[in-house]
Protein backbone atom coordinates (compact mmCIF):
# COMPACT_ATOMS: atom_id res chain seq x y z
CA UNK A 1 0.00 0.00 0.00
CA UNK A 2 2.09 2.85 -1.32
CA UNK A 3 -0.77 5.28 -0.56
CA UNK A 4 0.27 5.10 3.11
CA UNK A 5 3.65 6.65 2.34
CA UNK A 6 2.17 9.14 -0.12
CA UNK A 7 -0.21 10.37 2.59
CA UNK A 8 2.68 10.52 5.07
CA UNK A 9 4.55 13.00 2.82
CA UNK A 10 1.40 15.14 2.75
CA UNK A 11 1.11 15.09 6.55
CA UNK A 12 4.77 15.97 6.91
CA UNK A 13 4.47 18.94 4.52
CA UNK A 14 1.33 20.24 6.28
CA UNK A 15 3.15 20.02 9.60
CA UNK A 16 5.96 22.21 8.25
CA UNK A 17 3.32 24.64 6.95
CA UNK A 18 1.80 24.86 10.44
CA UNK A 19 5.28 25.62 11.82
CA UNK A 20 5.55 28.55 9.36
CA UNK A 21 2.08 29.77 10.35
CA UNK A 22 2.88 29.57 14.08
CA UNK A 23 6.06 31.59 13.53
CA UNK A 24 3.98 34.22 11.71
CA UNK A 25 1.46 34.34 14.56
CA UNK A 26 4.23 34.56 17.16
CA UNK A 27 5.49 37.67 15.34
CA UNK A 28 2.28 39.65 14.98
CA UNK A 29 3.76 42.47 17.04
CA UNK A 30 7.37 42.28 15.82
CA UNK A 31 8.42 45.55 14.16
CA UNK A 32 9.39 45.05 10.50
CA UNK A 33 8.53 41.34 10.56
CA UNK A 34 7.49 39.84 7.24
CA UNK A 35 5.17 36.83 7.13
CA UNK A 36 6.52 33.60 5.69
CA UNK A 37 4.77 31.27 3.31
CA UNK A 38 5.35 27.57 2.65
CA UNK A 39 5.86 26.55 -0.98
CA UNK A 40 4.88 22.99 -1.86
CA UNK A 41 6.19 20.80 -4.66
CA UNK A 42 5.07 17.40 -5.95
CA UNK A 43 7.44 14.41 -5.84
CA UNK A 44 8.47 11.84 -8.44
CA UNK A 45 5.97 10.00 -10.60
CA UNK A 46 5.95 6.34 -11.43
CA UNK A 47 4.95 6.00 -15.08
CA UNK A 48 3.06 2.71 -15.36
CA UNK A 49 2.07 3.33 -18.99
CA UNK A 50 3.27 6.12 -21.27
CA UNK A 51 0.53 7.95 -23.12
CA UNK A 52 0.47 6.92 -26.76
CA UNK A 53 2.32 3.68 -25.99
CA UNK A 54 1.09 0.40 -27.45
CA UNK A 55 -0.53 -2.05 -25.07
CA UNK A 56 0.19 -5.79 -25.18
CA UNK A 57 -2.87 -6.29 -27.38
CA UNK A 58 -1.53 -3.82 -29.95
CA UNK A 59 -3.97 -1.03 -29.08
CA UNK A 60 -2.57 2.49 -28.71
CA UNK A 61 -3.41 3.82 -25.27
CA UNK A 62 -5.21 7.16 -25.34
CA UNK A 63 -3.85 8.12 -21.92
CA UNK A 64 -0.91 7.02 -19.83
CA UNK A 65 -1.06 5.94 -16.23
CA UNK A 66 1.07 7.84 -13.80
CA UNK A 67 1.13 7.45 -10.06
CA UNK A 68 2.62 10.15 -7.88
CA UNK A 69 4.47 9.83 -4.61
CA UNK A 70 3.33 12.85 -2.63
CA UNK A 71 4.43 16.37 -1.78
CA UNK A 72 7.20 18.23 0.04
CA UNK A 73 7.96 21.81 1.04
CA UNK A 74 10.70 23.37 -1.10
CA UNK A 75 11.00 26.83 0.35
CA UNK A 76 9.50 29.24 2.87
CA UNK A 77 10.01 32.74 1.45
CA UNK A 78 8.81 35.89 3.19
CA UNK A 79 6.05 38.00 1.71
CA UNK A 80 7.15 41.63 1.48
CA UNK A 81 3.89 43.53 1.35
CA UNK A 82 3.63 46.65 3.48
CA UNK A 83 3.11 46.33 7.21
CA UNK A 84 0.90 48.81 9.04
CA UNK A 85 2.64 52.14 9.84
CA UNK A 86 2.37 52.95 13.51
CA UNK A 87 2.97 56.50 14.68
CA UNK A 88 5.46 56.68 17.55
CA UNK A 89 6.54 60.33 17.37
CA UNK A 90 10.10 59.28 18.22
CA UNK A 91 12.54 61.19 15.99
CA UNK A 92 14.79 58.16 15.40
CA UNK A 93 11.94 55.93 14.26
CA UNK A 94 11.86 55.61 10.49
CA UNK A 95 9.52 53.44 8.45
CA UNK A 96 9.86 52.65 4.75
CA UNK A 97 6.56 53.20 2.99
CA UNK A 98 6.84 51.08 -0.15
CA UNK A 99 9.62 48.87 -1.51
CA UNK A 100 13.14 48.69 -0.20
CA UNK A 101 15.39 47.88 2.74
CA UNK A 102 17.94 49.62 4.93
CA UNK A 103 21.43 48.20 4.42
CA UNK A 104 23.21 47.31 7.67
CA UNK A 105 26.69 46.21 8.68
CA UNK A 106 26.33 42.98 10.64
CA UNK A 107 28.76 42.14 13.50
CA UNK A 108 30.23 39.22 11.48
CA UNK A 109 31.22 41.78 8.76
CA UNK A 110 28.43 40.58 6.45
CA UNK A 111 26.01 43.02 4.86
CA UNK A 112 22.39 42.62 5.89
CA UNK A 113 19.09 44.18 4.85
CA UNK A 114 16.29 45.16 7.19
CA UNK A 115 13.08 47.14 7.31
CA UNK A 116 13.20 47.54 11.07
CA UNK A 117 13.48 51.32 11.50
CA UNK A 118 13.72 51.79 15.28
CA UNK A 119 17.09 53.54 14.94
CA UNK A 120 19.47 54.98 17.52
CA UNK A 121 22.88 56.68 17.74
CA UNK A 122 25.86 54.65 18.96
CA UNK A 123 28.91 55.84 20.93
CA UNK A 124 30.68 56.88 17.70
CA UNK A 125 27.77 59.13 16.72
CA UNK A 126 26.68 56.75 13.93
CA UNK A 127 23.11 55.84 13.03
CA UNK A 128 22.49 52.22 14.06
CA UNK A 129 19.57 49.84 14.21
CA UNK A 130 18.06 48.66 17.48
CA UNK A 131 20.39 45.66 17.35
CA UNK A 132 23.40 47.98 17.08
CA UNK A 133 24.15 47.33 13.41
CA UNK A 134 25.45 50.41 11.57
CA UNK A 135 23.26 51.75 8.78
CA UNK A 136 25.13 51.82 5.44
CA UNK A 137 26.14 54.13 3.87
CA UNK A 138 26.96 55.39 7.30
CA UNK A 139 25.43 58.58 8.69
CA UNK A 140 27.75 59.87 11.42
CA UNK A 141 28.40 62.89 13.65
CA UNK A 142 25.03 62.57 15.32
CA UNK A 143 26.18 62.79 18.95
CA UNK A 144 24.29 65.56 20.69
CA UNK A 145 22.38 66.61 17.55
CA UNK A 146 19.07 68.29 18.24
CA UNK A 147 16.02 68.91 15.99
CA UNK A 148 16.86 65.79 14.00
CA UNK A 149 14.87 65.55 10.78
CA UNK A 150 14.76 62.70 8.35
CA UNK A 151 13.14 63.65 5.06
CA UNK A 152 11.01 61.42 2.87
CA UNK A 153 14.01 61.21 0.47
CA UNK A 154 16.32 60.07 3.29
CA UNK A 155 18.05 63.38 3.96
CA UNK A 156 19.18 63.56 7.60
CA UNK A 157 19.52 67.05 9.02
CA UNK A 158 19.68 68.63 12.47
CA UNK A 159 21.47 71.12 14.67
CA UNK A 160 24.89 69.74 15.72
CA UNK A 161 26.05 70.17 19.30
CA UNK A 162 27.19 73.70 20.05
CA UNK A 163 25.75 75.20 16.86
CA UNK A 164 22.56 77.05 16.08
CA UNK A 165 21.93 76.36 12.36
CA UNK A 166 20.32 73.31 10.79
CA UNK A 167 22.95 71.35 8.84
CA UNK A 168 22.58 68.36 6.49
CA UNK A 169 24.33 65.47 8.20
CA UNK A 170 23.92 62.64 5.71
CA UNK A 171 21.51 60.58 3.68
CA UNK A 172 19.78 57.29 4.35
CA UNK A 173 19.45 55.26 1.16
CA UNK A 174 17.22 52.29 0.53
CA UNK A 175 18.15 49.14 -1.36
CA UNK A 176 15.76 47.37 -3.72
CA UNK A 177 15.81 43.81 -5.03
CA UNK A 178 14.34 42.18 -8.14
CA UNK A 179 13.14 39.25 -6.02
CA UNK A 180 12.87 40.12 -2.30
CA UNK A 181 11.17 36.73 -1.73
CA UNK A 182 14.56 35.13 -2.41
CA UNK A 183 16.23 36.90 0.55
CA UNK A 184 17.54 34.68 3.32
CA UNK A 185 16.02 35.46 6.71
CA UNK A 186 18.51 35.40 9.59
CA UNK A 187 16.10 36.52 12.31
CA UNK A 188 15.85 39.99 13.96
CA UNK A 189 13.85 41.04 10.85
CA UNK A 190 17.17 41.01 8.97
CA UNK A 191 17.91 39.35 5.65
CA UNK A 192 20.94 38.41 3.57
CA UNK A 193 21.03 38.85 -0.20
CA UNK A 194 21.87 35.89 -2.42
CA UNK A 195 21.55 34.67 -6.00
CA UNK A 196 17.81 34.03 -5.68
CA UNK A 197 17.03 37.56 -4.49
CA UNK A 198 19.18 39.20 -7.18
CA UNK A 199 21.58 42.09 -6.75
CA UNK A 200 20.58 44.98 -4.55
CA UNK A 201 20.41 48.45 -6.04
CA UNK A 202 21.11 51.52 -3.93
CA UNK A 203 18.57 54.25 -4.57
CA UNK A 204 17.35 57.50 -3.08
CA UNK A 205 14.07 56.81 -1.26
CA UNK A 206 11.13 57.55 -3.55
CA UNK A 207 13.00 56.96 -6.82
CA UNK A 208 12.97 53.98 -9.19
CA UNK A 209 9.92 52.43 -7.59
CA UNK A 210 11.33 52.43 -4.09
CA UNK A 211 9.42 53.57 -1.04
CA UNK A 212 9.76 56.85 0.86
CA UNK A 213 10.81 57.29 4.48
CA UNK A 214 8.45 58.31 7.27
CA UNK A 215 10.04 59.79 10.35
CA UNK A 216 8.21 59.18 13.61
CA UNK A 217 6.64 55.97 12.37
CA UNK A 218 7.47 52.28 12.68
CA UNK A 219 6.37 49.56 10.31
CA UNK A 220 4.44 46.92 12.18
CA UNK A 221 4.44 43.23 11.31
CA UNK A 222 2.63 42.45 8.03
CA UNK A 223 1.10 39.28 9.47
CA UNK A 224 -2.63 39.23 8.79
CA UNK A 225 -3.98 37.40 11.82
CA UNK A 226 -7.32 36.45 10.27
CA UNK A 227 -5.61 35.11 7.14
CA UNK A 228 -3.09 33.12 9.18
CA UNK A 229 -5.82 31.59 11.34
CA UNK A 230 -7.71 30.54 8.21
CA UNK A 231 -4.50 29.07 6.80
CA UNK A 232 -4.00 27.18 10.05
CA UNK A 233 -7.51 25.70 9.87
CA UNK A 234 -6.92 24.74 6.22
CA UNK A 235 -3.57 23.15 7.05
CA UNK A 236 -5.13 21.23 9.91
CA UNK A 237 -7.94 19.94 7.70
CA UNK A 238 -5.49 19.02 4.95
CA UNK A 239 -3.47 17.14 7.56
CA UNK A 240 -6.62 15.29 8.65
CA UNK A 241 -7.50 14.39 5.06
CA UNK A 242 -4.04 12.91 4.57
CA UNK A 243 -4.36 10.99 7.81
CA UNK A 244 -7.72 9.71 6.58
CA UNK A 245 -5.92 8.23 3.59
CA UNK A 246 -3.60 6.46 6.04
CA UNK A 247 -6.61 5.13 7.98
CA UNK A 248 -8.45 3.95 4.86
CA UNK A 249 -5.33 2.25 3.50
CA UNK A 250 -4.89 0.55 6.84
CA UNK A 251 -8.50 -0.68 6.81
CA UNK A 252 -7.98 -2.13 3.35
CA UNK A 253 -4.86 -3.95 4.49
CA UNK A 254 -6.75 -5.22 7.49
CA UNK A 255 -9.56 -6.51 5.24
CA UNK A 256 -6.96 -8.20 3.07
CA UNK A 257 -5.45 -9.95 6.07
CA UNK A 258 -8.90 -11.33 6.95
CA UNK A 259 -9.15 -12.86 3.47
CA UNK A 260 -9.57 -16.61 3.47
CA UNK B 1 -12.70 -14.72 -7.83
CA UNK B 2 -10.15 -13.35 -10.24
CA UNK B 3 -12.41 -10.50 -11.39
CA UNK B 4 -12.47 -9.36 -7.77
CA UNK B 5 -8.70 -9.51 -7.74
CA UNK B 6 -8.31 -7.30 -10.83
CA UNK B 7 -10.74 -4.82 -9.30
CA UNK B 8 -8.69 -4.66 -6.14
CA UNK B 9 -5.46 -3.77 -7.90
CA UNK B 10 -7.38 -0.99 -9.69
CA UNK B 11 -8.55 0.28 -6.30
CA UNK B 12 -5.00 0.26 -4.89
CA UNK B 13 -3.88 2.36 -7.84
CA UNK B 14 -6.81 4.72 -7.36
CA UNK B 15 -6.01 5.06 -3.64
CA UNK B 16 -2.48 6.09 -4.51
CA UNK B 17 -3.68 8.67 -7.02
CA UNK B 18 -6.11 10.07 -4.39
CA UNK B 19 -3.32 10.13 -1.78
CA UNK B 20 -1.06 12.04 -4.17
CA UNK B 21 -3.83 14.52 -5.04
CA UNK B 22 -4.59 15.15 -1.36
CA UNK B 23 -0.90 15.45 -0.48
CA UNK B 24 -0.68 18.17 -3.15
CA UNK B 25 -3.73 20.21 -2.07
CA UNK B 26 -1.44 23.18 -1.38
CA UNK B 27 1.10 22.72 -4.17
CA UNK B 28 0.91 25.79 -6.41
CA UNK B 29 0.23 24.96 -10.05
CA UNK B 30 -0.54 21.33 -9.20
CA UNK B 31 -3.14 19.70 -11.45
CA UNK B 32 -5.21 16.87 -9.99
CA UNK B 33 -4.81 13.47 -11.65
CA UNK B 34 -8.02 11.82 -12.82
CA UNK B 35 -8.29 8.08 -13.36
CA UNK B 36 -10.00 6.76 -16.46
CA UNK B 37 -11.91 3.56 -15.78
CA UNK B 38 -13.27 0.93 -18.10
CA UNK B 39 -15.18 -2.22 -17.47
CA UNK B 40 -12.79 -5.10 -17.83
CA UNK B 41 -15.00 -7.15 -20.13
CA UNK B 42 -16.89 -4.47 -21.99
CA UNK B 43 -14.08 -2.41 -23.41
CA UNK B 44 -16.26 0.33 -24.87
CA UNK B 45 -17.05 2.47 -21.85
CA UNK B 46 -14.53 4.92 -20.50
CA UNK B 47 -15.59 7.03 -17.61
CA UNK B 48 -13.65 10.06 -16.48
CA UNK B 49 -13.02 10.78 -12.90
CA UNK B 50 -14.64 8.61 -10.35
CA UNK B 51 -15.60 5.06 -9.59
CA UNK B 52 -18.91 6.21 -8.22
CA UNK B 53 -20.02 7.37 -11.68
CA UNK B 54 -19.31 3.94 -13.15
CA UNK B 55 -21.13 1.93 -10.53
CA UNK B 56 -24.20 3.43 -8.92
CA UNK B 57 -23.88 1.56 -5.67
CA UNK B 58 -21.57 -1.14 -4.34
CA UNK B 59 -24.66 -3.26 -3.63
CA UNK B 60 -25.46 -3.49 -7.33
CA UNK B 61 -22.11 -5.04 -8.13
CA UNK B 62 -21.99 -8.07 -10.30
CA UNK B 63 -18.67 -9.87 -10.70
CA UNK B 64 -18.28 -8.92 -14.38
CA UNK B 65 -18.79 -5.26 -13.51
CA UNK B 66 -15.37 -4.97 -11.97
CA UNK B 67 -13.48 -2.18 -13.45
CA UNK B 68 -10.00 -1.75 -14.75
CA UNK B 69 -7.97 1.37 -14.98
CA UNK B 70 -7.45 2.49 -18.53
CA UNK B 71 -5.12 5.30 -17.65
CA UNK B 72 -4.91 8.59 -15.85
CA UNK B 73 -4.97 12.13 -17.09
CA UNK B 74 -4.26 15.57 -15.62
CA UNK B 75 -7.27 17.75 -14.91
CA UNK B 76 -6.13 21.03 -16.46
CA UNK B 77 -8.95 23.18 -15.07
CA UNK B 78 -7.98 26.55 -13.59
CA UNK B 79 -6.95 26.67 -9.93
CA UNK B 80 -7.79 29.68 -7.76
CA UNK B 81 -5.40 32.61 -8.21
CA UNK B 82 -3.92 33.69 -4.89
CA UNK B 83 -2.16 37.05 -4.47
CA UNK B 84 1.30 36.75 -2.90
CA UNK B 85 2.77 40.23 -3.57
CA UNK B 86 6.03 38.63 -4.70
CA UNK B 87 6.99 40.38 -7.96
CA UNK B 88 8.32 37.19 -9.56
CA UNK B 89 5.27 35.06 -8.76
CA UNK B 90 3.06 34.71 -11.80
CA UNK B 91 -0.09 32.76 -12.60
CA UNK B 92 -1.44 31.87 -16.05
CA UNK B 93 -4.96 33.22 -16.39
CA UNK B 94 -6.79 30.84 -18.73
CA UNK B 95 -5.29 28.09 -20.85
CA UNK B 96 -1.66 27.34 -21.53
CA UNK B 97 1.50 26.64 -19.57
CA UNK B 98 4.84 28.29 -18.93
CA UNK B 99 7.66 26.83 -21.01
CA UNK B 100 10.79 25.94 -19.03
CA UNK B 101 14.14 24.61 -20.17
CA UNK B 102 15.57 21.56 -18.41
CA UNK B 103 18.73 19.60 -19.31
CA UNK B 104 16.35 17.00 -20.82
CA UNK B 105 14.57 19.50 -23.06
CA UNK B 106 11.56 21.78 -22.79
CA UNK B 107 9.00 21.17 -20.09
CA UNK B 108 5.65 22.79 -19.27
CA UNK B 109 4.33 23.99 -15.94
CA UNK B 110 1.54 26.03 -14.36
CA UNK B 111 3.60 26.63 -11.25
CA UNK B 112 4.84 30.23 -11.44
CA UNK B 113 6.75 30.64 -8.17
CA UNK B 114 9.84 31.90 -9.96
CA UNK B 115 13.13 33.10 -8.48
CA UNK B 116 16.47 34.28 -9.88
CA UNK B 117 19.63 32.24 -10.25
CA UNK B 118 23.28 33.34 -9.87
CA UNK B 119 23.25 35.04 -13.30
CA UNK B 120 19.99 36.90 -12.60
CA UNK B 121 18.03 34.60 -14.93
CA UNK B 122 14.39 33.89 -14.16
CA UNK B 123 14.19 30.26 -13.01
CA UNK B 124 11.73 27.87 -11.36
CA UNK B 125 12.07 26.68 -7.77
CA UNK B 126 14.11 23.76 -9.17
CA UNK B 127 16.43 26.15 -11.03
CA UNK B 128 15.22 25.58 -14.61
CA UNK B 129 15.19 28.64 -16.89
CA UNK B 130 11.80 30.12 -17.66
CA UNK B 131 11.56 30.67 -21.41
CA UNK B 132 10.59 33.98 -22.93
CA UNK B 133 9.72 34.67 -26.59
CA UNK B 134 13.44 35.21 -27.20
CA UNK B 135 14.93 32.61 -24.87
CA UNK B 136 15.74 32.81 -21.18
CA UNK B 137 14.91 36.06 -19.36
CA UNK B 138 17.66 37.83 -17.41
CA UNK B 139 16.89 40.61 -14.96
CA UNK B 140 19.23 43.28 -13.66
CA UNK B 141 19.12 44.91 -10.23
CA UNK B 142 16.19 47.05 -9.13
CA UNK B 143 12.49 46.30 -9.02
CA UNK B 144 10.97 43.56 -11.15
CA UNK B 145 7.46 43.49 -12.55
CA UNK B 146 5.51 41.01 -14.65
CA UNK B 147 2.62 42.59 -16.52
CA UNK B 148 -0.66 41.09 -17.69
CA UNK B 149 0.61 40.43 -21.24
CA UNK B 150 3.55 38.44 -19.83
CA UNK B 151 6.12 41.18 -20.41
CA UNK B 152 8.84 41.18 -17.76
CA UNK B 153 10.25 44.51 -16.66
CA UNK B 154 13.44 45.01 -14.71
CA UNK B 155 13.91 48.49 -13.28
CA UNK B 156 11.33 49.79 -15.76
CA UNK B 157 13.01 48.26 -18.82
CA UNK B 158 11.41 45.37 -20.73
CA UNK B 159 13.68 42.32 -20.62
CA UNK B 160 11.45 39.70 -22.21
CA UNK B 161 7.95 38.29 -22.61
CA UNK B 162 6.93 34.97 -21.08
CA UNK B 163 6.23 32.12 -23.49
CA UNK B 164 2.94 30.34 -22.89
CA UNK B 165 2.18 27.13 -24.77
CA UNK B 166 -1.07 25.29 -25.08
CA UNK B 167 -0.87 21.54 -24.60
CA UNK B 168 -3.45 18.78 -24.46
CA UNK B 169 -3.93 16.88 -21.21
CA UNK B 170 -3.65 13.52 -22.94
CA UNK B 171 -0.16 14.37 -24.26
CA UNK B 172 1.27 15.23 -20.87
CA UNK B 173 3.62 13.08 -18.83
CA UNK B 174 4.10 14.22 -15.25
CA UNK B 175 7.47 14.90 -13.69
CA UNK B 176 8.34 15.94 -10.13
CA UNK B 177 8.09 19.67 -9.44
CA UNK B 178 4.69 20.23 -11.11
CA UNK B 179 6.20 20.01 -14.58
CA UNK B 180 5.08 18.06 -17.58
CA UNK B 181 6.87 16.55 -20.54
CA UNK B 182 5.18 16.05 -23.90
CA UNK B 183 4.45 12.50 -25.04
CA UNK B 184 6.33 11.37 -28.12
CA UNK B 185 4.87 12.76 -31.32
CA UNK B 186 2.78 15.40 -29.53
CA UNK B 187 3.34 19.11 -30.00
CA UNK B 188 2.55 22.29 -28.10
CA UNK B 189 0.87 25.34 -29.59
CA UNK B 190 2.27 28.78 -28.77
CA UNK B 191 -0.30 31.13 -27.26
CA UNK B 192 -0.13 34.54 -28.98
CA UNK B 193 -2.30 36.58 -26.61
CA UNK B 194 -0.57 35.80 -23.36
CA UNK B 195 -2.61 36.55 -20.24
CA UNK B 196 -0.93 36.23 -16.86
CA UNK B 197 -1.24 37.70 -13.36
CA UNK B 198 1.93 38.98 -11.73
CA UNK B 199 2.36 38.91 -7.95
CA UNK B 200 0.06 35.92 -7.70
CA UNK B 201 0.21 32.14 -7.89
CA UNK B 202 -2.29 29.58 -9.07
CA UNK B 203 -3.40 27.29 -6.26
CA UNK B 204 -3.71 23.55 -6.66
CA UNK B 205 -6.98 22.54 -8.37
CA UNK B 206 -7.47 19.45 -6.19
CA UNK B 207 -11.10 19.16 -5.08
CA UNK B 208 -10.83 17.70 -1.58
CA UNK B 209 -14.53 16.78 -1.40
CA UNK B 210 -14.33 14.76 -4.62
CA UNK B 211 -11.14 13.02 -3.51
CA UNK B 212 -12.57 12.09 -0.11
CA UNK B 213 -15.84 10.83 -1.64
CA UNK B 214 -13.86 8.74 -4.11
CA UNK B 215 -11.77 7.37 -1.28
CA UNK B 216 -14.80 6.38 0.79
CA UNK B 217 -16.35 4.78 -2.27
CA UNK B 218 -13.13 2.93 -3.08
CA UNK B 219 -12.89 1.54 0.44
CA UNK B 220 -16.54 0.39 0.43
CA UNK B 221 -16.07 -1.21 -2.97
CA UNK B 222 -13.01 -2.95 -1.61
CA UNK B 223 -15.06 -4.39 1.27
CA UNK B 224 -17.69 -5.64 -1.19
CA UNK B 225 -14.97 -7.37 -3.16
CA UNK B 226 -13.76 -9.05 0.01
CA UNK B 227 -17.31 -10.34 0.50
CA UNK B 228 -17.37 -11.73 -3.04
CA UNK B 229 -14.10 -13.51 -2.26
CA UNK B 230 -15.52 -14.78 0.98
CA UNK B 231 -18.67 -16.20 -0.61
CA UNK B 232 -16.58 -17.74 -3.40
CA UNK B 233 -14.54 -19.53 -0.76
CA UNK B 234 -17.69 -20.69 1.04
CA UNK B 235 -19.21 -21.99 -2.19
CA UNK B 236 -16.05 -23.92 -2.95
CA UNK B 237 -16.02 -25.36 0.55
CA UNK B 238 -19.68 -26.42 0.19
CA UNK B 239 -18.97 -28.02 -3.19
CA UNK B 240 -15.95 -29.82 -1.80
CA UNK B 241 -17.97 -31.24 1.09
CA UNK B 242 -20.65 -32.58 -1.29
CA UNK B 243 -18.54 -33.79 -4.22
CA UNK B 244 -15.13 -34.10 -2.62
CA UNK B 245 -12.09 -32.05 -3.62
CA UNK B 246 -11.44 -31.71 -7.35
CA UNK B 247 -8.62 -34.10 -8.26
CA UNK B 248 -6.54 -31.53 -10.17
Amino acid sequence: MKSLFVAATGMDAQQTRIAVISNNLANITTTGFKAGRAIFEDLLYETVNEPGAESSTGVTRPAGLQIGSGAKIVSTPSIFNQGVLEQTGREFDVAIEGNGFFQVQLPNSEIGYSRGGALAVNADGELVTQAGDTILPSVSGLTGVTNLEIGVDGTVSGIPQGQTDVTQLGTINVFIFPNPAGLKSIGRSTYLSNAASGESQQVTPGTQGSGTLRQGFLEGSNVNVAEELIRMVLAQRAFEMNSKVVRTSDEMMNAMNQMR
Amino acid sequence: MFTALSGKSAIFKQMQVIANNLANMNTAGFKAEKILFEKALKQESVVEGSLSKEIASPNQLRPHDFVQIRGSIADLSQGAIETTHNPLDVAVDGEGMFVIQTPDGERYTRSGEFILNQEGTLVTQQGFSVMGQGGAITLGGGLAEIREDGRVYSNGVEVGQLRIAQVEAKDLIREAGQKFKLAEGASAQEVVNVKVRGGAVESSNVNAVKELTDMIFASRLFESMEKVNDSNTKMQQARNSVFGKPSA
